[in-house]
Protein backbone atom coordinates (compact mmCIF):
# COMPACT_ATOMS: atom_id res chain seq x y z
CA UNK A 1 0.00 0.00 0.00
CA UNK A 2 2.55 2.41 1.17
CA UNK A 3 4.40 1.59 -1.83
CA UNK A 4 2.12 1.93 -4.40
CA UNK A 5 1.19 5.78 -2.86
CA UNK A 6 5.16 6.45 -3.67
CA UNK A 7 4.12 5.58 -7.39
CA UNK A 8 1.72 7.81 -7.68
CA UNK A 9 3.11 10.21 -5.81
CA UNK A 10 6.40 9.96 -8.64
CA UNK A 11 3.66 9.99 -11.43
CA UNK A 12 1.77 13.41 -9.91
CA UNK A 13 5.37 15.10 -9.67
CA UNK A 14 6.40 13.80 -12.76
CA UNK A 15 3.35 14.94 -14.64
CA UNK A 16 3.64 18.48 -12.91
CA UNK A 17 7.05 18.98 -13.58
CA UNK A 18 7.05 17.98 -17.53
CA UNK A 19 6.09 21.11 -19.77
CA UNK A 20 3.22 21.12 -21.54
CA UNK A 21 3.15 21.14 -25.43
CA UNK A 22 1.09 24.34 -26.17
CA UNK A 23 1.83 23.74 -29.88
CA UNK A 24 3.72 21.76 -32.00
CA UNK A 25 3.98 21.47 -35.88
CA UNK A 26 6.33 19.17 -37.53
CA UNK A 27 5.08 20.25 -40.92
CA UNK A 28 3.70 16.66 -42.12
CA UNK A 29 1.46 18.72 -43.82
CA UNK A 30 0.12 22.29 -44.55
CA UNK A 31 -2.78 22.87 -41.96
CA UNK A 32 -4.49 26.35 -41.58
CA UNK A 33 -2.50 26.98 -38.61
CA UNK A 34 -0.56 29.05 -40.19
CA UNK A 35 -0.90 32.06 -42.41
CA UNK A 36 1.60 31.03 -45.23
CA UNK A 37 3.12 34.23 -47.35
CA UNK A 38 3.45 33.69 -51.00
CA UNK A 39 6.20 31.20 -51.78
CA UNK A 40 6.28 29.51 -48.69
CA UNK A 41 5.30 25.87 -49.07
CA UNK A 42 4.59 22.88 -47.21
CA UNK A 43 6.48 19.54 -48.04
CA UNK A 44 8.75 16.62 -47.66
CA UNK A 45 7.76 17.06 -43.96
CA UNK A 46 9.18 20.61 -43.93
CA UNK A 47 8.11 24.38 -44.69
CA UNK A 48 10.31 25.15 -47.09
CA UNK A 49 11.48 28.45 -48.95
CA UNK A 50 13.61 29.00 -52.35
CA UNK A 51 13.24 31.90 -53.37
CA UNK A 52 15.64 34.51 -52.38
CA UNK A 53 15.18 38.40 -52.18
CA UNK A 54 11.48 38.14 -50.58
CA UNK A 55 10.35 38.61 -47.10
CA UNK A 56 7.99 35.98 -45.95
CA UNK A 57 5.80 35.33 -42.83
CA UNK A 58 4.62 32.29 -41.41
CA UNK A 59 2.32 33.71 -38.89
CA UNK A 60 0.24 31.53 -36.17
CA UNK A 61 -2.76 31.82 -36.56
CA UNK A 62 -5.17 32.69 -33.35
CA UNK A 63 -2.61 31.46 -30.34
CA UNK A 64 -1.04 33.34 -27.74
CA UNK A 65 1.81 32.56 -25.30
CA UNK A 66 3.24 34.34 -22.39
CA UNK A 67 6.28 32.67 -20.83
CA UNK A 68 6.70 29.45 -22.94
CA UNK A 69 9.71 27.56 -24.52
CA UNK A 70 10.14 28.24 -28.11
CA UNK A 71 12.09 25.66 -30.32
CA UNK A 72 12.51 24.36 -33.57
CA UNK A 73 15.01 23.27 -35.91
CA UNK A 74 15.95 24.47 -39.32
CA UNK A 75 18.04 24.16 -42.21
CA UNK A 76 20.06 27.16 -43.97
CA UNK A 77 20.24 26.31 -47.57
CA UNK A 78 21.38 29.70 -49.24
CA UNK A 79 21.64 33.56 -47.97
CA UNK A 80 20.59 36.74 -49.97
CA UNK A 81 22.40 39.74 -49.32
CA UNK A 82 20.51 40.78 -47.11
CA UNK A 83 19.61 37.39 -45.07
CA UNK A 84 17.89 36.82 -41.80
CA UNK A 85 16.10 33.70 -40.59
CA UNK A 86 13.88 35.53 -37.68
CA UNK A 87 11.55 33.86 -34.67
CA UNK A 88 8.99 36.95 -33.64
CA UNK A 89 7.80 35.83 -30.26
CA UNK A 90 5.01 37.65 -28.11
CA UNK A 91 4.25 39.05 -31.79
CA UNK A 92 1.26 42.03 -31.44
CA UNK A 93 2.40 42.99 -35.11
CA UNK A 94 5.13 43.29 -37.14
CA UNK A 95 6.90 46.36 -35.29
CA UNK A 96 5.41 45.64 -31.78
CA UNK A 97 7.28 42.30 -30.61
CA UNK A 98 10.40 40.67 -29.77
CA UNK A 99 12.52 39.30 -32.67
CA UNK A 100 15.18 36.94 -32.41
CA UNK A 101 17.28 36.97 -35.43
CA UNK A 102 19.40 34.28 -37.01
CA UNK A 103 21.99 36.06 -39.30
CA UNK A 104 25.27 34.98 -41.39
CA UNK A 105 27.70 36.43 -39.09
CA UNK A 106 25.60 35.26 -35.86
CA UNK A 107 21.87 35.63 -33.63
CA UNK A 108 20.42 38.70 -32.15
CA UNK A 109 17.57 39.83 -30.31
CA UNK A 110 15.59 43.06 -31.01
CA UNK A 111 12.96 45.09 -29.53
CA UNK A 112 9.90 47.02 -31.41
CA UNK A 113 7.79 48.92 -30.03
CA UNK A 114 5.87 50.48 -32.73
CA UNK A 115 7.79 51.06 -35.88
CA UNK A 116 11.20 49.98 -37.69
CA UNK A 117 12.92 53.28 -36.11
CA UNK A 118 11.90 52.11 -32.94
CA UNK A 119 14.04 48.80 -32.56
CA UNK A 120 16.58 48.14 -30.17
CA UNK A 121 19.02 45.53 -30.08
CA UNK A 122 18.82 44.11 -26.73
CA UNK A 123 21.67 41.69 -27.62
CA UNK A 124 23.23 39.14 -29.72
CA UNK A 125 26.11 37.16 -30.42
CA UNK A 126 28.62 37.42 -33.17
CA UNK A 127 28.93 33.86 -34.69
CA UNK A 128 29.64 32.87 -37.65
CA UNK A 129 28.72 29.14 -36.78
CA UNK A 130 25.18 30.05 -36.11
CA UNK A 131 24.26 31.76 -39.35
CA UNK A 132 26.72 28.62 -41.30
CA UNK A 133 25.20 26.91 -44.40
CA UNK A 134 22.96 23.28 -42.48
CA UNK A 135 21.02 22.47 -40.00
CA UNK A 136 20.54 24.07 -36.69
CA UNK A 137 18.16 24.21 -33.57
CA UNK A 138 16.95 27.05 -31.46
CA UNK A 139 14.95 27.34 -28.00
CA UNK A 140 13.96 30.46 -26.56
CA UNK A 141 13.06 30.57 -22.90
CA UNK A 142 10.61 33.30 -22.08
CA UNK A 143 10.01 34.09 -19.09
CA UNK A 144 8.70 37.15 -17.90
CA UNK A 145 11.25 39.45 -19.42
CA UNK A 146 14.28 37.12 -19.40
CA UNK A 147 14.93 35.33 -23.10
CA UNK A 148 17.62 32.72 -22.70
CA UNK A 149 18.57 32.09 -26.35
CA UNK A 150 20.20 28.41 -26.88
CA UNK A 151 21.49 27.55 -30.46
CA UNK A 152 22.43 23.98 -31.22
CA UNK A 153 22.11 22.99 -28.14
CA UNK A 154 23.96 25.47 -26.35
CA UNK A 155 22.86 28.76 -24.01
CA UNK A 156 24.21 31.53 -26.29
CA UNK A 157 22.43 34.83 -24.57
CA UNK A 158 20.41 35.41 -21.31
CA UNK A 159 18.73 38.63 -22.51
CA UNK A 160 16.43 41.06 -19.87
CA UNK A 161 14.40 43.94 -21.47
CA UNK A 162 14.81 46.71 -19.23
CA UNK A 163 11.39 48.06 -20.64
CA UNK A 164 8.93 45.26 -20.56
CA UNK A 165 7.73 45.93 -23.40
CA UNK A 166 5.52 42.73 -24.11
CA UNK A 167 4.32 40.22 -21.38
CA UNK A 168 1.95 38.70 -24.23
CA UNK A 169 1.71 37.91 -27.99
CA UNK A 170 1.93 35.28 -30.64
CA UNK A 171 4.28 33.74 -32.80
CA UNK A 172 5.51 34.46 -36.31
CA UNK A 173 8.35 33.04 -38.33
CA UNK A 174 9.71 35.41 -40.80
CA UNK A 175 12.42 34.78 -43.40
CA UNK A 176 14.41 37.75 -45.36
CA UNK A 177 15.96 37.12 -48.30
CA UNK A 178 17.23 33.31 -47.63
CA UNK A 179 16.52 30.14 -48.70
CA UNK A 180 15.95 27.42 -46.34
CA UNK A 181 13.44 24.46 -44.40
CA UNK A 182 12.16 24.52 -41.12
CA UNK A 183 11.15 20.93 -39.85
CA UNK A 184 10.21 21.30 -36.76
CA UNK A 185 8.58 23.86 -34.00
CA UNK A 186 7.52 23.44 -30.67
CA UNK A 187 6.29 25.67 -27.99
CA UNK A 188 5.77 24.11 -24.88
CA UNK A 189 4.93 25.87 -21.23
CA UNK A 190 7.64 26.92 -18.71
CA UNK B 1 17.23 16.95 -79.08
CA UNK B 2 16.81 19.77 -80.94
CA UNK B 3 13.12 20.95 -82.25
CA UNK B 4 12.19 24.08 -84.05
CA UNK B 5 12.43 27.45 -82.24
CA UNK B 6 8.56 27.96 -80.93
CA UNK B 7 7.44 31.47 -82.09
CA UNK B 8 4.02 32.21 -80.82
CA UNK B 9 1.05 34.66 -79.77
CA UNK B 10 -0.99 34.04 -76.85
CA UNK B 11 -5.06 34.88 -77.98
CA UNK B 12 -8.54 34.99 -76.34
CA UNK B 13 -10.80 32.19 -77.51
CA UNK B 14 -12.72 34.72 -78.41
CA UNK B 15 -10.36 36.75 -80.15
CA UNK B 16 -11.90 39.50 -77.88
CA UNK B 17 -10.79 42.79 -76.98
CA UNK B 18 -11.32 42.84 -73.58
CA UNK B 19 -8.71 40.75 -71.10
CA UNK B 20 -11.62 39.27 -68.30
CA UNK B 21 -12.81 36.89 -71.39
CA UNK B 22 -16.40 38.27 -71.03
CA UNK B 23 -17.55 38.54 -74.66
CA UNK B 24 -19.30 35.38 -74.87
CA UNK B 25 -19.20 35.14 -79.03
CA UNK B 26 -16.56 34.79 -81.56
CA UNK B 27 -15.90 38.52 -82.53
CA UNK B 28 -13.34 37.38 -85.66
CA UNK B 29 -13.20 33.78 -86.79
CA UNK B 30 -10.18 31.63 -85.83
CA UNK B 31 -8.93 30.55 -89.52
CA UNK B 32 -9.14 34.03 -90.49
CA UNK B 33 -6.52 34.85 -87.20
CA UNK B 34 -4.08 32.32 -87.76
CA UNK B 35 -3.41 32.69 -91.52
CA UNK B 36 -2.94 36.17 -90.87
CA UNK B 37 -1.09 35.72 -88.16
CA UNK B 38 1.35 32.88 -90.18
CA UNK B 39 1.40 35.04 -93.24
CA UNK B 40 2.94 38.08 -91.37
CA UNK B 41 5.21 36.53 -89.17
CA UNK B 42 5.55 32.88 -89.61
CA UNK B 43 4.22 31.63 -86.40
CA UNK B 44 4.52 27.96 -85.58
CA UNK B 45 2.53 28.42 -82.10
CA UNK B 46 -0.94 29.86 -80.70
CA UNK B 47 -1.71 29.55 -76.75
CA UNK B 48 -5.36 29.88 -76.80
CA UNK B 49 -6.86 30.96 -73.57
CA UNK B 50 -10.29 29.38 -72.30
CA UNK B 51 -11.56 32.50 -69.62
CA UNK B 52 -14.95 31.16 -69.11
CA UNK B 53 -16.72 33.01 -72.16
CA UNK B 54 -18.80 30.18 -73.12
CA UNK B 55 -19.88 26.94 -71.67
CA UNK B 56 -17.25 23.80 -71.15
CA UNK B 57 -18.84 22.53 -73.97
CA UNK B 58 -19.26 25.38 -76.35
CA UNK B 59 -15.82 26.15 -75.49
CA UNK B 60 -14.36 22.77 -76.94
CA UNK B 61 -16.37 23.30 -80.05
CA UNK B 62 -14.59 26.71 -80.53
CA UNK B 63 -11.65 25.00 -79.83
CA UNK B 64 -12.22 22.67 -82.71
CA UNK B 65 -11.97 25.71 -85.04
CA UNK B 66 -8.63 26.70 -83.66
CA UNK B 67 -7.31 23.33 -84.03
CA UNK B 68 -9.01 23.40 -87.55
CA UNK B 69 -6.89 26.40 -88.05
CA UNK B 70 -3.92 25.23 -86.72
CA UNK B 71 -4.11 21.97 -88.55
CA UNK B 72 -4.20 23.97 -92.06
CA UNK B 73 -1.53 26.80 -91.85
CA UNK B 74 0.90 24.40 -89.80
CA UNK B 75 0.37 25.85 -86.28
CA UNK B 76 0.68 24.09 -83.65
CA UNK B 77 -2.58 25.33 -80.83
CA UNK B 78 -1.79 25.30 -77.34
CA UNK B 79 -5.31 25.19 -75.19
CA UNK B 80 -4.81 26.90 -72.33
CA UNK B 81 -7.45 27.05 -69.01
CA UNK B 82 -7.94 30.36 -66.98
CA UNK B 83 -9.38 30.33 -63.33
CA UNK B 84 -11.31 33.42 -64.89
CA UNK B 85 -15.04 32.16 -65.69
CA UNK B 86 -17.70 34.52 -66.21
CA UNK B 87 -19.89 31.42 -67.91
CA UNK B 88 -19.90 29.80 -64.00
CA UNK B 89 -20.10 33.41 -62.37
CA UNK B 90 -23.54 33.16 -64.36
CA UNK B 91 -24.86 29.85 -64.24
CA UNK B 92 -22.44 28.11 -61.20
CA UNK B 93 -22.26 30.83 -59.15
CA UNK B 94 -21.24 28.33 -55.94
CA UNK B 95 -18.20 27.42 -58.59
CA UNK B 96 -16.88 30.75 -57.90
CA UNK B 97 -14.57 31.73 -54.68
CA UNK B 98 -16.23 34.78 -53.18
CA UNK B 99 -15.51 37.97 -53.56
CA UNK B 100 -12.39 37.05 -56.11
CA UNK B 101 -11.47 40.38 -57.57
CA UNK B 102 -12.71 42.12 -60.12
CA UNK B 103 -13.49 39.16 -62.38
CA UNK B 104 -14.78 35.97 -61.09
CA UNK B 105 -12.50 33.13 -60.46
CA UNK B 106 -13.70 29.65 -59.72
CA UNK B 107 -12.18 27.88 -56.74
CA UNK B 108 -10.02 24.94 -58.36
CA UNK B 109 -10.12 23.10 -54.77
CA UNK B 110 -14.00 22.32 -55.25
CA UNK B 111 -14.36 18.56 -56.79
CA UNK B 112 -16.77 19.95 -58.98
CA UNK B 113 -14.93 22.14 -60.44
CA UNK B 114 -12.30 19.82 -61.33
CA UNK B 115 -14.94 18.16 -62.97
CA UNK B 116 -15.79 20.67 -65.39
CA UNK B 117 -12.49 21.55 -66.11
CA UNK B 118 -11.73 17.77 -66.28
CA UNK B 119 -14.46 17.66 -68.97
CA UNK B 120 -13.09 20.48 -71.04
CA UNK B 121 -9.70 18.50 -71.21
CA UNK B 122 -10.90 15.51 -72.13
CA UNK B 123 -12.59 16.36 -74.68
CA UNK B 124 -10.01 18.31 -76.21
CA UNK B 125 -8.02 15.83 -75.53
CA UNK B 126 -10.02 13.30 -77.81
CA UNK B 127 -11.23 15.27 -80.40
CA UNK B 128 -8.48 16.98 -80.92
CA UNK B 129 -4.71 15.61 -79.23
CA UNK B 130 -2.91 18.69 -78.52
CA UNK B 131 1.16 18.36 -77.90
CA UNK B 132 0.68 20.52 -75.02
CA UNK B 133 -2.25 21.68 -72.48
CA UNK B 134 -2.20 25.11 -70.53
CA UNK B 135 -3.55 23.47 -67.46
CA UNK B 136 -2.83 26.91 -65.75
CA UNK B 137 -3.09 30.53 -66.39
CA UNK B 138 -0.46 32.42 -63.65
CA UNK B 139 -1.30 35.95 -64.55
CA UNK B 140 -5.26 36.36 -62.85
CA UNK B 141 -3.90 33.67 -60.09
CA UNK B 142 -0.75 35.81 -59.41
CA UNK B 143 -2.68 39.55 -59.06
CA UNK B 144 -6.13 37.89 -56.90
CA UNK B 145 -3.37 35.94 -54.59
CA UNK B 146 -1.28 39.31 -54.37
CA UNK B 147 -4.52 41.26 -53.92
CA UNK B 148 -5.74 38.62 -51.27
CA UNK B 149 -8.74 37.85 -53.31
CA UNK B 150 -7.98 34.27 -53.72
CA UNK B 151 -7.06 31.85 -51.17
CA UNK B 152 -3.71 30.72 -51.09
CA UNK B 153 -3.52 27.25 -52.54
CA UNK B 154 -1.43 24.92 -50.82
CA UNK B 155 1.15 22.85 -52.47
CA UNK B 156 -1.01 19.37 -52.26
CA UNK B 157 -4.13 20.85 -53.57
CA UNK B 158 -2.65 22.60 -56.86
CA UNK B 159 -0.50 19.85 -57.59
CA UNK B 160 -4.09 17.81 -57.12
CA UNK B 161 -5.57 20.58 -59.64
CA UNK B 162 -2.45 19.50 -61.99
CA UNK B 163 -2.32 15.90 -61.53
CA UNK B 164 -5.79 15.68 -62.26
CA UNK B 165 -6.19 17.80 -65.54
CA UNK B 166 -3.47 16.04 -66.83
CA UNK B 167 -4.46 12.60 -66.07
CA UNK B 168 -7.16 13.52 -68.50
CA UNK B 169 -4.73 14.13 -71.50
CA UNK B 170 -1.99 12.64 -73.66
CA UNK B 171 -0.37 16.20 -73.75
CA UNK B 172 2.55 17.29 -71.54
CA UNK B 173 1.76 20.11 -69.35
CA UNK B 174 2.06 23.53 -69.83
CA UNK B 175 1.86 26.91 -67.93
CA UNK B 176 0.70 30.57 -69.63
CA UNK B 177 1.61 33.86 -68.21
CA UNK B 178 4.75 31.98 -65.59
CA UNK B 179 5.48 34.74 -62.67
CA UNK B 180 9.09 35.27 -62.02
CA UNK B 181 8.25 35.49 -58.36
CA UNK B 182 6.58 31.66 -58.09
CA UNK B 183 9.76 29.94 -60.01
CA UNK B 184 10.57 27.86 -56.88
CA UNK B 185 7.18 26.66 -56.12
CA UNK B 186 6.96 22.85 -55.68
CA UNK B 187 4.07 22.18 -57.76
CA UNK B 188 5.33 24.65 -60.90
CA UNK B 189 7.77 22.04 -61.43
CA UNK B 190 5.19 19.60 -62.85
CA UNK B 191 4.98 21.84 -66.24
CA UNK B 192 7.23 20.73 -69.09
CA UNK B 193 6.39 24.24 -70.83
CA UNK B 194 6.16 27.83 -69.70
CA UNK B 195 5.18 30.80 -71.09
CA UNK B 196 7.44 33.54 -69.32
CA UNK B 197 5.36 36.43 -67.91
CA UNK B 198 8.34 39.37 -68.93
CA UNK B 199 6.31 42.21 -69.08
CA UNK B 200 7.81 44.45 -66.18
CA UNK B 201 11.41 43.47 -67.04
CA UNK B 202 10.20 45.41 -70.60
CA UNK B 203 8.80 47.86 -69.03
CA UNK B 204 11.26 49.03 -66.74
CA UNK B 205 14.00 47.92 -68.65
CA UNK B 206 15.59 45.24 -65.98
CA UNK B 207 17.73 43.71 -67.95
CA UNK B 208 19.96 41.96 -64.95
CA UNK B 209 16.80 40.46 -63.92
CA UNK B 210 15.20 39.37 -67.31
CA UNK B 211 18.30 37.56 -67.50
CA UNK B 212 18.21 35.93 -64.05
CA UNK B 213 14.65 35.20 -64.24
CA UNK B 214 15.09 33.68 -67.62
CA UNK B 215 17.96 31.39 -66.49
CA UNK B 216 16.40 30.06 -63.65
CA UNK B 217 13.35 29.47 -65.68
CA UNK B 218 15.02 27.48 -68.56
CA UNK B 219 16.29 25.43 -65.59
CA UNK B 220 13.06 24.45 -64.14
CA UNK B 221 11.25 23.95 -67.46
CA UNK B 222 11.93 21.56 -70.20
CA UNK B 223 10.89 24.65 -72.05
CA UNK B 224 9.77 28.31 -72.31
CA UNK B 225 9.06 31.07 -74.15
CA UNK B 226 9.16 34.74 -73.21
CA UNK B 227 6.95 37.39 -74.04
CA UNK B 228 8.12 40.45 -76.20
CA UNK B 229 5.25 42.40 -75.39
CA UNK B 230 4.84 45.94 -76.98
CA UNK B 231 2.97 48.42 -74.56
CA UNK B 232 2.38 48.76 -70.59
CA UNK B 233 -1.38 48.54 -69.26
CA UNK B 234 -1.68 52.13 -69.10
CA UNK B 235 -1.67 52.64 -72.93
CA UNK B 236 2.29 53.39 -73.32
CA UNK B 237 4.23 52.25 -76.30
CA UNK B 238 7.50 49.93 -74.80
CA UNK B 239 9.68 51.16 -78.08
CA UNK B 240 11.30 48.90 -80.60
CA UNK B 241 14.47 48.92 -79.33
CA UNK B 242 13.36 46.79 -76.01
CA UNK B 243 11.78 43.91 -77.94
CA UNK B 244 14.85 43.51 -79.88
CA UNK B 245 16.91 44.13 -76.69
CA UNK B 246 14.92 41.34 -74.64
CA UNK B 247 14.98 38.90 -77.61
CA UNK B 248 18.83 38.87 -77.67
CA UNK B 249 18.55 38.26 -73.84
CA UNK B 250 15.73 35.54 -73.79
CA UNK B 251 17.99 33.47 -75.96
CA UNK B 252 21.24 34.08 -74.77
CA UNK B 253 19.76 32.44 -71.39
CA UNK B 254 18.39 29.42 -73.34
CA UNK B 255 14.21 30.13 -74.11
CA UNK B 256 13.66 27.96 -76.47
CA UNK B 257 10.73 30.42 -77.99
CA UNK B 258 9.65 33.38 -78.33
CA UNK B 259 5.64 34.72 -77.30
CA UNK B 260 3.55 37.85 -77.60
CA UNK B 261 0.48 38.39 -75.54
CA UNK B 262 -2.58 40.09 -77.93
CA UNK B 263 -4.90 39.58 -74.90
CA UNK B 264 -3.29 42.83 -73.24
CA UNK B 265 -2.25 43.98 -76.64
CA UNK B 266 -6.32 44.16 -77.85
CA UNK B 267 -7.48 45.81 -74.49
CA UNK B 268 -4.86 48.20 -73.98
CA UNK B 269 -5.96 49.54 -77.55
CA UNK B 270 -9.16 49.34 -77.03
CA UNK B 271 -9.74 51.33 -73.41
CA UNK B 272 -6.71 53.41 -73.81
CA UNK B 273 -5.62 54.02 -77.69
CA UNK B 274 -9.71 53.75 -78.70
CA UNK B 275 -8.53 51.13 -81.41
CA UNK B 276 -9.47 47.38 -82.55
CA UNK B 277 -6.90 45.71 -83.19
CA UNK B 278 -8.04 42.62 -84.31
CA UNK B 279 -10.46 44.46 -87.30
CA UNK B 280 -7.15 46.57 -88.23
CA UNK B 281 -4.66 43.50 -88.11
CA UNK B 282 -7.73 41.47 -89.77
CA UNK B 283 -8.98 43.77 -92.54
CA UNK B 284 -5.33 44.06 -94.50
CA UNK B 285 -3.20 41.52 -92.79
CA UNK B 286 -0.71 44.92 -90.83
CA UNK B 287 -1.67 46.78 -87.95
CA UNK B 288 -1.25 50.04 -88.56
CA UNK B 289 -2.04 51.78 -84.96
CA UNK B 290 -0.19 53.62 -82.97
CA UNK B 291 2.02 51.33 -81.96
CA UNK B 292 2.88 49.92 -85.15
CA UNK B 293 7.00 50.71 -84.36
CA UNK B 294 7.20 48.22 -82.15
CA UNK B 295 4.49 45.58 -83.67
CA UNK B 296 6.26 45.61 -86.90
CA UNK B 297 9.90 45.02 -84.45
CA UNK B 298 8.27 41.88 -82.93
CA UNK B 299 6.85 40.58 -86.44
CA UNK B 300 10.35 41.09 -87.98
CA UNK B 301 11.85 39.47 -85.00
CA UNK B 302 9.86 36.41 -85.41
CA UNK B 303 10.83 36.24 -89.25
CA UNK B 304 14.53 35.80 -88.57
CA UNK B 305 13.34 32.91 -86.19
CA UNK B 306 12.15 31.36 -88.59
CA UNK B 307 13.37 27.56 -88.75
CA UNK B 308 15.82 27.92 -86.32
CA UNK B 309 16.47 25.43 -84.34
CA UNK B 310 16.09 25.74 -79.91
CA UNK B 311 17.98 23.14 -77.56
CA UNK B 312 15.34 21.55 -75.70
CA UNK B 313 16.39 20.29 -72.37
Amino acid sequence: MKKSFVFILIGILCVFASAKVLFEDSFAEETDDWELGMTLEVYDDCLINEALGLSLDAKLVGEEFENCAISGTFEINEWGKNGALRILFRYNSLFESYWLSFFPSGVGVHRFTGSWESGVYLGGEDNPAFGSLGRHTFRIEVKDFTFKVFVDGKEELCIIDPEEAFLVGGLVLRFDDVAFSFDEIKVESL
Amino acid sequence: MTKEFRLSFTVDLMVGHHAWFDIPYLLHEPAAVVKILKELTGINTLYVIYGGQVSPLEAVEIFGKWFEAGKDYNVEIIPVLSLINNYFAREKPDLIYPNSGSVPKVDLRLDEVKNEYGFIVEEIDSRYAPNYFGVFEFNEFSAATIMGDYPRIKTTEALEWIEYLGSKTRAKRAVSFMQPWALTLRWVKEFDLASLDTYGFLRDETWDELESYTKKAAAVFKETDGDLIILDDYGGELPALRQRKAAQILKECGVTGFNMDFIIIAHVLWYKQGEDFWTDLLSDGSYDGVFKDSFNEVCQIFRENQGVEGEVQ
